[in-house]
């Protein structure tokens, strides 16, 4: 069922997807009851303030989490068939390197966990790529946040996965090192044709990464604005500005009452 | 280390068969028709038990068919229930120790008595002397509070007013006398005073025997059980024991040297050991054992230790000794 | 210099996070310091000991040398036996533990009946398993194994149990990315993340092996060092004594040491520390909380009570000796004496709680104390810290009488002497608590011009909580264990000495009584500190209790 053709994505269907934490009294809705398509080979960013769920939303989408209700299907088929095919790679908030291997083990290690053959020369070279050649020996401890956020990105796409899902992989890093991973890293999976969903807060990360924007209102979320961004726009063109005014217009209107609290339905 | 010794010197004799028998699991036994028993021991290896080396060493035990593991004692190493649960046929006790342990229900019996005279003596300085129980009047005493019922006896054996008696708690140690904290100390006459004469304080030693408190010390005990069905074994053990005892006697040097010979890593020195060994001569040998022989016991000496025993808030009967075993070893 | 804190220095943060391992100096001016603390320890210690010269009491540094010299052979023998037994000991002891613990991990809901009863069998106390070890065993190095086992498990199955759980759930979600179960989880990730809690916990089972063996050997054990001390002990041999404390003490750091190094070589990068113990509990809410807790202590009771009951039967050990529960049952509750056998119980009980609770408060206050010193004036723990390793390694045994004749027999010296088995195992993890306030937090305060003393209070303090909770509820058995034997070998009071004098009475149904008060008392306060913890955790280190 799932598009056989390598590195090629699939469509990515959310149909009444919802989830709910908890029972009775302390029952908390994270994400309300969301019909949502992700087209092939395209990558969407979600956006929304701290906590609206939209974390949650990616870890249905990986597996991770079991709906409440509603399905999550990847041209057609359950993300846990995906997950054996090691066809699912995952970037989390920290790094998550494991900390006794060194960046070459860490890259490795994903394609042993996807059962792929272990070619050092494949890992060596994708971690050139992400700007980490020299570092294939170093401790993530020995590296700075950078470079750890690259080496989890490396450690995604040396599987050459068909869906990549990222939760706020540059959330800890300071802007201008962000700034240069924008940059660099879109042209390693949009040659993949990778289907990819982004969560964000960064409005500007969002509108410069994606082909399209999905604005999230606070918990439970719930879509409250879905924005194409043009080909080839310039973040400092006038479109591109008023792209990035209208995502953060439609942010501060889903803002709704208590924004703050429940920082857990996040994780 | 005392198995190994057993064994080495039966190899001598016995050559690869035995080898090949004690390997396989038999042991000389099997080669010799031999019974292997065990004796534990009240306390660490020392000269203390010097007569179970000799009758060992010489094959008192052998020769009569036993083969004898001799098991240490220690602080953690409390002899009845060895005894009870047959681990040792034969344990090392004492009157009061087996009283108390008769009273919680063990089937024991004193089948011999190697100290007829109690070792308890009070050691002081001889600036400061304890020479007989009047002069523990106003003295503050360092002993373990376990043990305030053996001053109380002797206390009231000799009518010394016991309230007048300060008891300092303290470890079984020489230090606190030595350090002024206490007048004197309760200890035995064998151990304390003899470490420190050899390091050159000689103590006033007030041996409580010498003033009413009579009570067997260093007693062979047995289980009902095992006098009445293992008695050739405990007839063979005791047999030894005083065999070897005897020889214990004829040559102090003699037993020491065999002492340090088989204990090379426990520590032991020989001045204070051939000090000890000297000790508790008087302690062992009296003109009963030289009547009698070694281990024996009269009625008239039973009485005087259920007297003890009565004081000690421990009433018990004659019945407590079995003199039939040694009856047999003398007869 | 803020923003290279923030970015880089986790490493140095991790590197001496998890381990309560005292680092061995690495700068020549460290190593200036460990020198001039051992020399300055080593003149005190010759000045102490000519000072009181004439007391039997204390050897100096001199005269252990040449007593050790004059008796190596003597020395060396005993030295390899009891290390022999010793390290048999310790890897049965740690065997178990990670057997334990595997039990645990793999079957969550056993967790709490399985600790429970790790608890209480650690807290039992030697004067009353070792004559039973000796009975099972007969003579040989069996009951002396089994001590030194006993002695190490428990400290290593706590950071093994905690270690393998402790890895950030996104570790664990990755391998689920790629489909991968709890056992690729397991080799992959909890036993990596466990590695430093292991290597943490053996560094403290090192030197508890060696003096466990050494106390095994009180139970009729014809050579070792525990043979030797006792004989030195009695025979007013104060060079041969501490002859034999220190060598006992050196082995100790030494293992102490290599162990310490090992876990550096082995796991340099570490992960997140977690010192507070899984809920007992998944149920919410306070009621349910507390029945599902009274549940799994009744659990464990029956099952206690039923390997109690099983042992003794299956190893036909007899009742004169050996109690069941039924006689301790008629003992305290059915027999005519019950009331006046309940109340010399109770009487030693008040006398053994005077003593120990004082001690325990005491240790573990100035052990926080002096870490909060040792952080304020950093070049002092050069020079400290490896003397505070060597003091905690001396066998209690030797030090206890001279400790009494300091403070005298009475309440103080006992306080003490708990004081003393308590303090260094605080100190060590309430220093390596303070070393691990976060950077940033230390920056934030830095900008502020806050001076130390400040940043210890608002940053450090609440860092080394988890740390100082860890070490408290670990020291609860320690301090029973030091109380009872003060008791038993020097003040001749409270329940130790009630289980000594059974010697000689072969009153076993007081002796088992007492051994039953002991352990369940040291659970009891391993599961109040273990709730004031949590209570105090909740609140300062939330991260701790998830």
């Amino acid at each position: 069922m799932a598009d056989q053709r390598a590195g090629r994505g699939p469509a990515i269907t959310c149909a009444a997807l919802a989830k709910t934490f908890g029972t009775g009294p302390a029952a908390v809705e994270a994400v309300a009851p969301l019909d949502l398509t992700f087209a092939a080979g395209e990558l969407t960013a979600l956006v929304g303030p701290s906590g609206c769920g939209k974390s949650t939303v990616l870890r249905m989408v990986a597996g991770l989490e079991a709906p409440s209700a509603g399905t999550v299907t990847l041209d057609g088929a359950a993300p846990a068939d995906l997950q054996g095919e090691g066809a699912l790679a995952m970037a989390f908030q920290d790094a998550s390197l494991l900390p006794w291997r060194s960046v070459r083990g860490n890259v490795a290690l994903a394609l042993k966990l996807a059962r792929k053959p272990v070619d050092l020369a494949a890992v060596d070279a994708m971690i050139a790529r992400v700007g980490l050649a020299g570092f294939e020996n170093a401790r993530p401890a020995e590296l700075s946040g950078g470079m750890r956020q690259r080496a989890a990105i490396a450690r995604c796409l040396v599987t050459q996965p068909r869906v990549l899902l990222l939760d706020e992989p540059f959330g800890a890093v300071d802007e201008l090192t962000r700034a240069r991973l924008n940059t660099d890293l879109p042209a390693l999976w949009q040659a993949q044709g990778t289907t990819a969903l982004l969560v964000t807060h960064s409005v500007r990360e969002a509108v410069a990464l994606a082909d399209r924007v999905v604005v999230f209102s606070s918990r439970p979320a719930q879509v409250v604005a879905d924005l194409r961004v043009p080909d080839l726009l310039a973040l400092d063109s006038a479109e591109g500005r008023t792209l990035m005014a209208e995502v953060t217009a439609a942010l501060s209107q889903g803002w709704a009452d208590d924004p703050g609290s429940g920082r857990h339905a996040a994780q | 280390m005392t198995r190994f010794q057993i064994s080495r010197r039966h190899l001598m004799g016995m050559g690869l068969s035995g080898l090949g028998a004690w390997t396989l699991g038999m042991g000389p036994r099997a080669a010799f028709a031999q019974t292997d028993v065990a004796l534990q021991l009240s306390w660490l290896h020392s000269v203390q038990f010097a007569g179970s080396y000799i009758a060992d060493e010489r094959g008192f035990w052998a020769d009569r068919g036993l083969n004898v593991r001799l098991d240490s004692g220690g602080p953690n190493a409390p002899v009845e229930p060895p005894v009870v649960s047959g681990t040792a046929l034969v344990g090392i006790s004492a009157a009061d120790y087996t009283a108390a342990a008769v009273q919680q229900g063990a089937p024991f019996k004193i089948i011999a008595v190697a100290m007829q005279n109690n070792p308890f003596a009070i050691t002081s300085l001889p600036d400061n002397p304890v020479n007989s129980p009047a002069d523990l009047e106003g003295k503050r005493i360092g002993m373990a509070t376990a043990n305030t019922p053996v001053l109380r006896t002797l206390a009231t054996l000799n009518d010394v007013d016991f309230d007048a008696i300060t008891i300092i708690p303290t470890q079984y140690d020489a230090a606190p006398l030595i350090a002024g904290e206490v007048d004197c100390l309760l200890t035995w006459s064998t151990d304390i005073p003899v470490s420190m004469y050899v390091r050159g304080i000689d103590p006033t030693v007030m041996l409580m025997a010498d003033f009413g408190y009579t009570l067997h010390s260093q007693t062979y005990i047995a289980t009902e059980d095992s006098i009445a069905n293992r008695r050739a074994d405990l007839v063979a053990l005791i047999a030894g024991e005083v065999q070897g005892w005897e020889e214990y006697r004829r040559d102090l040097e003699a037993a020491t040297d065999l002492t340090l010979a088989r204990f090379p890593d426990a520590g032991l020195d020989r001045d204070t050991q051939l000090e000890q060994a000297r000790r508790q001569v008087p302690l062992m040998f009296s003109d009963l054992t030289d009547e009698h022989g070694f281990g024996w016991w009269t009625d008239e000496t039973v009485a005087q230790n259920i007297e003890t025993l009565d004081l000690l808030g421990m009433p018990v009967s004659a019945d407590l000794w079995d003199r039939s075993i040694l009856e047999e070893v003398h007869g | 210099m803020i923003r290279a804190r923030g970015d880089m220095p986790r490493s140095r943060a991790m590197a001496g996070a998890v381990t309560l391992a005292v680092r061995l100096p690495r700068l020549s001016r460290e190593g200036a310091q460990a020198v001039g603390g051992a020399l300055a320890a080593l003149v005190l210690w010759e000045l102490a000991a000519r000072g009181l010269a004439g007391s039997y009491l204390l050897a100096g540094p001199v005269d252990v040398a040449r007593y050790l010299q004059a008796n190596s052979g003597l020395m060396g023998r005993a030295l390899a036996i009891t290390l022999e037994n010793a390290a048999l000991g310790f890897v049965a002891g740690n065997l178990a533990a990670v057997a334990l613990a595997l039990v645990v991990v793999l079957i969550p809901r056993s967790q709490p009946v399985v600790a429970g009863f790790a608890l209480v069998v650690f807290c039992l106390p030697l004067v009353a398993t070792g004559p039973i070890l000796r009975v099972l065993y007969g003579p040989g190095p069996g009951p002396q194994i089994t001590l030194a086992a006993l002695a190490v498990y428990y400290t290593t199955f706590i950071p093994l149990m905690v270690g393998l759980r402790a890895a950030p759930a996104s570790w664990f979600d990755l391998m689920r990315v790629y489909g991968r179960g709890a056992w690729t989880a397991f080799v992959q990730v909890r036993v990596m993340a466990a590695l430093p809690y292991l290597l943490a916990g053996l560094q403290i089972a090192a030197p508890a092996a060696f003096l466990g063996a050494m106390v095994g050997e009180f139970t009729g054990a014809e050579r070792g060092m525990g043979v030797l001390a006792l004989r030195a002990m009695r025979g007013l041999d104060v060079e041969a004594t501490w002859a034999l404390a220190t060598v006992a003490a050196v082995v100790a750091m030494l293992a102490y040491g290599a162990l310490g190094w090992v876990a550096r070589a082995l796991a340099p990068a570490r992960p997140e520390v977690l010192l507070a113990p899984p809920p007992a509990t998944a149920l919410s809410g306070r009621a349910g909380r507390a029945l599902r807790g009274a549940g799994v202590a009744a659990l464990t009771l029956v099952l206690m009570l039923a390997l109690w009951w099983g042992v003794m039967e299956a190893f036909g050990l007899s009742r004169f000796f050996a109690k069941r529960p039924d006689d301790l049952w008629a003992f305290l509750v059915s027999a005519p004496t019950a009331a006046e056998n309940r109340a010399i119980l109770w009487e030693a009980s008040a006398q053994t709680l005077t003593y120990v609770l004082p001690g325990y408060l005491a240790g573990l206050g100035l052990g926080a104390v002096l870490a909060m010193v040792l952080v304020l004036a950093p070049g002092l723990a050069g020079a400290v810290l490896p003397v505070a390793v060597a003091l905690r390694s001396v066998p209690i045994v030797t030090t206890a009488p001279l400790i009494v004749l300091a403070l005298g027999r009475g309440a103080a010296g006992t306080i003490t002497i708990v004081a003393v088995m308590i303090f260094f195992p605080a100190l060590v993890a309430c220093l390596q608590g303070l070393r691990q306030a976060p950077g940033q937090v230390l920056d934030v305060m830095a900008t502020y011009g806050a001076g130390r003393l400040t940043r210890l209070i608002h940053a450090r303090l609440p860092a080394m909580l988890p740390a100082f909770f860890a070490a408290a509820r670990m020291s609860v058995p320690a301090a029973v264990l030091a109380v009872t034997v003060a008791e038993w070998l020097a003040t001749g009071t409270g329940l130790g000495n009630l289980m000594a004098l059974t010697a000689s009475t072969s009153n076993y149904n007081l002796l088992w009584s007492a051994v039953v008060l002991v352990a369940l008392g040291s659970a009891a306060g391993y599961a109040l500190v273990g709730a004031v913890e949590r209570r105090v955790l909740a609140r300062v280190a939330p991260e701790q209790l998830r």
